[in-house]
């Protein structure tokens, strides 16, 4: 057990003492200069790789929606993600306005966005190794482990509601870890922590760690009136879902066969955590998640074998305790046989980052104690292992994450809006909802292919399905989602081709549906 | 939001409907009411803001020998009408306080004959301390009295006693400690500690008020600024009271006006409190004397906001004193949240979900408040070396309401009282509930044992 003081003394006095002058501003000059070299890292080709998808254009749509027509989503809303993600994506969308560069599409203006989000979140990241006493180079240890695996690039790139639950579950840590132990940072740790949860539910996996953070911090002195007043604030911000969906009269679920069926909270809230087909048993080949493995290995086998490393080490240092307990519940649960979205990893990575950063910190400090050449040994070890992990990573990215890998999709949007009449009804997947939108079709003109068969209004609006639809734009996710669709082998095969885009499995195609006059 | 902001830019939608002046009235309402219960919750908690507050609130140790010869000596004021219940026992306590320079000066009306008994029959038995100061001004209240003891004064410094205060051994020592400390604090105020916790529903929340106004609220404005001083425990220079020429003669609270007037001054103010060394005092004994109490306290806060001194502080520290003297309207608009956030969705069926989400802000801060009073009640409970009962926290939780309307009526009773006129004194009547010695002494028996204050007579040992 390498077991250290948890320090609470000035940390300013420490470092004036122990280093001479010109050392102190190389520490934080390095962090400063990765911090840097990872956003550009996370910015180069952002627009073009990955692939927009189809979760990326429905939380694009849903804020589009909220900018525009006033509603939490173009289509009903069905309380599948309490909305605060997409609230704060079109919040600063209002803010910044026009974005600096010119996007490519719409999913690609909000993808400028999460790359600050990535850089706020690494400085968050930073913040927090600092205020758990970590050196400068457990620190960069921490970031690289963040921000630098393709796995990690590829996913933190996505607009996906992870990403904004992430960082707002590091602004959560970073107020428990206050060393002033100020009442205030128990209420914004609280505050945080409800944006985080009401960004992605899922985040409530990890709310143990926050109130354990809060737990060990403060002392006895004040600590009940801290934990109250970070319950309060965390359990009422949680609340106001529930009230929306109360005030909206749709909390309780309608039985079935009801003469006026709505969407409702617990309906969901029931759907997501028992009636959703699970993804399988991550270690069974052929199952949903071993595909999901399999892809998250594609681009980085090694940030995965870290995340169950860590899960284990971490319990060794009492510094990272309750980050540890993260990567240990994080690990459980890919064991069990549920449903498991993509992002998955990118709410570990935080987690993983400060681990990591803690156990070279516990490292470097149990060496120190033992005597000055281990100290200089193995931070020499740890930096030429960070040194050739990261030279890997990079060279990785540049295989992985730095090519554009979206021209069909691009292509066919660009020859849709050519070519096609307006007033005729198009089917889509969500990655392209806004900008055929945007190209002069009505917003209910544009149908989402999910919700064909999922929302009573569409259904109302087509009785007669996808016959009723002018045109339709096929793209690999709608392939992979045929179970959603299952007319779509019957609507290609009667359907006139007119345009296709990119080889293989990766192709775009666009039909008119026949019967339909164009 | 969207509603609020439409309505703003004047840009309203066909859908939904527009904003009502119902929806802006109550909206404005819940603004005031949020506003005060958060101000609310960051003064009432600011003990446990920081983990040293609470250290930085304990009086600081004695660190010399008090000697009659050098050590600065102090006067203690009981103003006493009507009180020969109590006045002896706490005269007897005064007397037995460890300091060397100390002069116990009860003051009496010159009616009240009984009340003058029980003095004269403490000062047979300690003639050196007790000084008893007769009081001839008319109408009699408290300023009258405490003005009329002004001028018998002869040390540099004087503290204020209520006649029914059970006030803890070694509380003198400390305060003079405080004086000797820094030359340039000019009143230290001490803590006050309502103890039958057992006694009326509302007592428990009568404590937990005064712990968190002594213990958390005072300390953070005394930092900031402006306090209203409280009426007992409080130590002064008897140079500053003379030079803001002592109490007004008229007002209702006493205290809060003095402290705006040595606020104006520029004097500095110390707060001091914890658990052990605070004055141990009962809480009203019934709802209706709650009630008088209340609107006496009240009507005194208008007063000074129409007397206007307030009006010469900085303008920060104005409007503390603004917050501070307005907490009786403010509380009652707090009262108003849960029953108008009711009423207003009750009655609107319409209403628009952005204005329905804004509406349970200030019941969540409401929470946030209940939340700390639970806490304080179970620290007043663990001070008695005892656990929360499940019957204090019911009780914390289920007056709530009942409370705020006591505290409601008052307010309106102040203001009938301030606009029509009437600003005579109503005393809360004092029966010694919280001692468990009776009133009476037998004063022939002084050979016994020197009987030391219990720390928690309503403990029922």
């Amino acid at each position: 057990m390498i077991d250290e003081k948890l320090i609470t003394t000035n940390r300013r006095v420490n470092s004036y003492t122990s280093s001479s002058s010109w050392r102190r501003f190389v520490g934080p000059i390095v962090i400063i200069a990765a911090i840097t070299a990872l956003s550009v890292i996370h910015g180069y080709n952002v627009f073009h790789n990955p692939a927009p998808t189809d979760e990326e254009g429905t939380y694009a749509a849903q804020a589009w929606a909220l900018l525009h027509l006033d509603k939490l989503a173009p289509y009903t809303y069905w309380y599948d993600h309490p909305p605060f993600g997409w609230m704060t994506m079109a919040l600063l969308r209002l803010i910044t306005g026009s974005l600096w560069l010119p996007a490519p599409d719409y999913i690609a203006s909000f993808r400028e966005l999460f790359v600050g989000f990535f850089a706020m979140s690494a400085i968050g990241v930073v913040l927090i190794g600092r205020r758990l006493q970590f050196s400068w180079i457990a620190v960069f240890g921490s970031l690289l482990l963040f921000g630098l695996s393709p796995l990690a690039i590829n996913l933190q790139r996505l607009v996906e509601l992870d990403n904004i639950a992430v960082l707002y579950m590091i602004f959560a840590l970073y107020f428990a870890l206050d060393p002033q132990r100020h009442l205030r940072s128990s209420v914004l740790s609280g505050l945080f922590l409800a944006f985080s949860v009401l960004s992605v539910e899922t985040m409530l996996l990890y709310a143990p760690v926050v109130i354990y953070l809060l737990l060990r911090g403060w002392p006895k002195s004040t600590r009940s009136v801290a934990m109250s007043m970070f319950l309060v604030t965390w359990i009422s911000t949680g609340l106001l879902y529930i009230v929306y969906a109360a005030s909206k009269n749709e909390l309780l679920p309608v039985p079935p066969h009801a003469s006026a069926p709505h969407v409702s909270l617990l309906g969901s809230a029931y759907w997501q955590l028992v009636q959703r087909p699970p993804s399988g048993h991550i270690y069974v080949t052929g199952t949903v998640a071993n595909q999901l493995l399999q892809e998250w290995v594609h681009f980085d086998p090694i940030i995965l074998v870290l995340m169950v490393a860590g899960a284990i080490l971490g319990w060794f240092s009492r510094k990272v305790w309750p980050f540890a307990l993260a990567l240990t519940i994080a690990s459980l649960m890919l064991l069990r046989d549920g449903y498991l979205p993509i992002t998955y990893p990118v709410e570990v990575m935080p987690f993983l980052a400060i681990t990591g950063g803690g156990l070279i910190s516990a490292v470097l400090s149990f060496a120190k104690a033992k005597h000055r050449v281990w100290h200089s040994l193995f931070s020499v070890l740890i930096s030429l292992s960070m040194l050739v992990l990261g030279g890997w990573w990079f060279h990785q990215d540049q295989k992985l994450v730095f090519p554009s890998v979206d021209q069909p999709q691009l292509a066919a949007e660009h020859w849709v809006t050519a070519h096609l009449n307006r007033s005729l009804p198009i089917m889509v997947d969500d990655s392209m909802w806004v900008d055929f939108v945007h190209a002069g079709w009505q917003p209910n003109k544009v149908v989402w292919f999910y919700k064909i068969n999922t929302d009573t209004q569409v259904e109302a609006r087509y009785p007669l399905g996808w016959r009723q639809i002018g045109y339709v734009v096929v793209t690999p996710t709608m392939r992979a989602e045929v179970k959603l669709i299952p007319f779509l082998p019957k609507m290609e095969a009667q359907s006139k081709l007119l345009a296709s885009f990119g080889l293989g499995g990766g192709a775009v195609d666009v039909y008119q549906v026949n019967g339909v006059v164009g | 939001m969207n509603c609020v902001y439409d309505y703003v830019l004047g840009k309203r939608k066909e859908k939904g409907r527009k904003m009502t002046w119902v929806d802006i009235v109550y909206l404005v309402a819940m603004l005031f009411a949020t506003i005060g219960a958060i101000q609310g919750v960051v003064f009432n908690s600011f003990r446990w803001h920081r983990p040293d507050n609470a250290k930085k609130m304990q009086w600081s140790q004695p660190t010399v020998e008090f000697d009659p010869g050098t050590s600065p000596s102090l006067t203690l004021l009981v103003p006493a009408r009507h009180e020969q219940a109590v006045l002896a026992n706490t005269l007897i306590q005064l007397c037995k306080q460890n300091y060397p320079n100390l002069v116990v000066m009860p003051i009496i009306g010159h009616d009240d004959e009984e009340t003058l008994a029980a003095a004269k029959s403490v000062q047979y038995l300690y003639p050196k301390i007790i000084q008893i100061v007769m009081d001839y001004s008319w109408p009699k209240n408290k300023p009258r009295a405490l003005n009329s003891a002004l001028e018998k004064i002869e040390t540099d410094l004087f503290g204020i006693i209520d006649a029914e205060d059970d006030v803890v051994p070694g509380l003198c020592e400390r305060v003079v400690t405080e004086f000797m400390a820094d030359e340039k604090v000019d009143v230290v105020q001490g803590g006050v500690h309502l103890v039958n916790l057992d006694g009326p529903w509302f007592a428990g929340r009568n404590a937990v008020e005064y712990l968190l106004w002594y213990a958390s609220r005072l300390p953070f404005q005394a930092e900031l600024g402006f306090l209203p001083l409280g009426g007992n425990t409080c130590f002064f220079r008897t140079s500053i009271v003379r030079e803001v020429g002592g109490w007004d003669p008229d007002a209702l609270a006493e205290d809060a006006d003095i402290g705006v007037r040595i606020a104006v001054n520029g004097a500095k103010v110390v707060v001091k409190y914890d658990g052990v060394f605070a004055t141990r005092e009962e809480c009203p004994e019934s709802t209706t004397a709650l009630y008088k109490q209340r609107v006496r306290w009240y009507q005194g806060f208008f007063q000074i906001i129409r007397k206007r001194d307030w009006r010469m502080l900085s303008l920060g520290r104005q409007l503390l004193a603004l917050v501070t003297l307005l907490t009786p309207i403010l509380q009652f608009l707090s009262a108003l949240v849960l029953p108008g956030l009711l009423l207003y969705i009750g009655f609107s069926q319409t209403t628009p979900v952005d204005l329905v989400l804004l509406a349970f802000v200030p019941l969540f801060v409401e929470m946030a408040a209940l939340v700390l009073e639970i806490d304080a009640i179970s620290r007043l409970r663990r001070l008695e070396s005892k656990r929360i009962r499940v019957k204090d926290l019911l009780l914390i939780v289920l007056s709530v309401i009942p409370y705020q309307l006591v505290m409601g009526a008052a307010l309106f009773g102040a203001l009938v009282r301030e606009l029509s006129g009437n600003r005579s004194w109503t005393k809360t009547v004092h029966h010694g509930a919280h001692r468990i010695q009776p009133a009476y002494i037998d004063l022939r028996d002084t050979s016994g044992p020197v009987r030391e204050p219990d720390y928690f007579p309503a403990a029922g040992k």
